[in-house]
């Protein structure tokens, strides 16, 4: 007779150990798909910053602010821009925030950054501001086409676009 | 007799039971809503990529992942810091949009690409729209067939058989809609040409019943709109005035897009009250306010930088000069709401264009297939 308690103890003890793996294995389930999540999310948003990078070239390239149709940009159009005393404020209200873009031309031996004093003899535009140390940073180089308005010339170029976060 | 275990261990059971099965169904209704914000807004994403790609490519194509959700409350927003988003009333999901459209959402969507050309430069935008037939009420007159020309000029294309969504033309005589085109309603270049035989006698004030998917235009000297939008002739400036039914105050336009995103938005309104119409011409004109004055002032400098440099000498370098001074002029924020601001601008444009056009026919500007290689 002194038995039946300790059995009911014993399969008492049982049912809890079951409910406690049981509640245990669901939350780690739970755990499993939040973290699958995030991860997805994380990647995704990599995957949004590279995007971004090929659509903000494609965009520039196609702008005619600074281009002049058919992907071709103008080099008296991308000097202007600075000469305008249009920034990275008004620029960031058609190509967001967070992001630098250079382009060389090819057809000089050294860099020579261009400005309305130093135009046309000059091969180098920058836009916004290059960060040293982003928290994380996607680039690319696109080789491009400016079109020399002064020469009525077309040289290679190579544009230089990242984008931060 | 039940040992006192045996109750214990089925009121746990119970108690666990229900805990748990709660717990599970909550979680999996948060976990429901989450999945399907994430689609949403990853929906949504794709649509910006859709609209940027025809955009840049100029290939118009038919959109159709909003059927799997309801969109119906979704628009573009300005931003004043950063690049519009897209987003909807009922739902958290965003996307960023930089490329410049008119949307008007729907299950399937139609996308394309036009352009408004200043001559010195382009503004480029894509129009977003599902099926919809634009039904015009003209007073008759040469002015409001040009006025309806131009607007349609700037409407999508759905020409042929690959396009599952249909954008259409047709007009409406009193009780009756009429659709030219062999008894249905007109593609764009069947409507386009019948416009360019001019009018042919006048139709009567529209009260026919037309559909949700309808939007009905109304062109006339005097309008007080019940329904639709209703837009009178433009002054010699290319200035007027359009009224949209609901709504108190009249919409300055001075360009053909201004017209278009009326028409497209139309009098329906939004949860807020505010007209899909308004929505879209409030959308248009800022994005158009921020580039435009940019764009004067970048070109304006580009003349001034080459008028010294260029090859075909000083007449072209004189012309640079004076198109450049006239861009100067250009104000940096533009009042849309009023009439002498606009009649302004619009000399100014027109003037600029003209110009830009003496400089193509002298051969100082280039269209892009003429670049030295």
């Amino acid at each position: 007779m002194a038995c039946e308690p300790r059995k009911g103890q014993s399969e008492i003890m049982e049912y809890i150990l079951m409910i406690v793996f049981i509640v245990a294995a669901i939350i780690g389930f739970m755990l499993f798909l939040t973290w699958w999540n995030i991860t997805q999310i994380q990647a995704q948003g990599f995957k949004d910053r590279e995007d971004r990078v090929v659509a903000l070239a494609q965009n520039m390239m196609n702008d005619y602010m600074f281009a002049n149709g058919d992907s071709v940009f103008d080099d008296a159009k991308l000097t202007s821009v600075a000469a305008a005393g249009i920034g990275c404020d008004e620029l960031s209200l058609i190509y967001g925030v967070d992001w630098y873009v250079n382009i060389t031309a090819l057809d000089m031996p050294m860099e020579r950054k261009c400005d309305w004093n130093g135009y046309p003899n000059c091969n180098y535009w920058s836009f916004c501001t290059y960060q040293e140390h982003p928290e994380s940073r996607s680039a690319y180089n696109f080789p491009v086409n400016v079109y020399r308005k002064a020469t009525n010339r077309m040289s290679l170029a190579v544009m230089h676009v990242e984008v931060y976060t | 007799m039940i040992a006192v275990y045996r109750v214990f261990q089925m009121i746990l059971g119970v108690v666990v039971s229900l805990s748990l099965l709660y717990f599970l169904l909550s979680y999996t209704g948060s976990y429901k809503l989450t999945q399907e914000e994430l689609q949403k807004a990853e929906i949504l994403s794709s649509f910006a990529d859709e609209v940027r790609t025809v955009y840049l490519t100029e290939i118009p194509t038919n959109f159709t992942h909003f059927s799997r959700y309801d969109f119906s409350s979704c628009f573009v927003e300005e931003s004043v810091k950063d690049i519009p988003q897209i987003r909807c009333e009922d739902s958290p999901a965003t996307a960023s949009i930089e490329t410049p459209v008119l949307f008007y959402p729907g299950e399937f969507v139609f996308i394309s690409r036009d352009v408004l050309d200043y001559g010195w430069w382009t503004f480029g935008y894509a129009e977003a729209m599902p099926e919809t037939v634009f039904v015009f009420s003209p007073d008759g007159t040469g002015a409001s067939w040009d006025v309806m020309t131009d607007m349609v000029r700037h409407l999508p294309d759905t020409y042929g058989e690959w396009s599952i969504v249909k954008v259409e033309f047709a007009f409406c005589d009193g009780d009756y809609l009429l659709y030219p085109c062999g008894g249905r309603a007109c593609d764009r270049g069947d409507f386009l040409s019948m416009l360019g035989s001019g009018p042919s006698g006048s139709l009567l004030p529209c009260t026919a019943a037309v559909k949700n998917s309808t939007r009905l235009v109304t062109i006339s000297n005097s309008c007080n709109p019940q329904r639709g939008v209703c837009i009178m002739p433009p002054n010699a400036k290319g200035v007027g005035n359009a009224f949209v039914a609901g709504t108190s105050g009249p919409y300055v336009y001075k360009d053909p897009l201004d017209l278009v995103a009326l028409a497209i938005g139309g009098s329906g309104k939004d949860r807020m009250g505010k007209t899909w119409a308004e929505k879209l011409y409030v959308y248009k004109n800022t994005i158009l306010a921020e580039r435009l004055p940019m764009a004067a002032k970048i070109m304006a400098r580009r003349f001034q930088l080459i008028a010294d440099d260029v090859q075909e000498g000083p007449v072209c370098g004189n012309v640079y000069i004076e198109l450049a001074q006239v861009l100067a002029t250009i104000p940096d924020t533009v009042d849309y709401d009023d009439l002498g601001k606009m009649y302004d601008l619009n000399d100014k444009l027109n003037e600029a264009k003209a110009i830009y056009g003496s400089l193509l026919d002298m051969g100082c500007e280039r269209s892009s297939e003429g670049y030295g290689m």
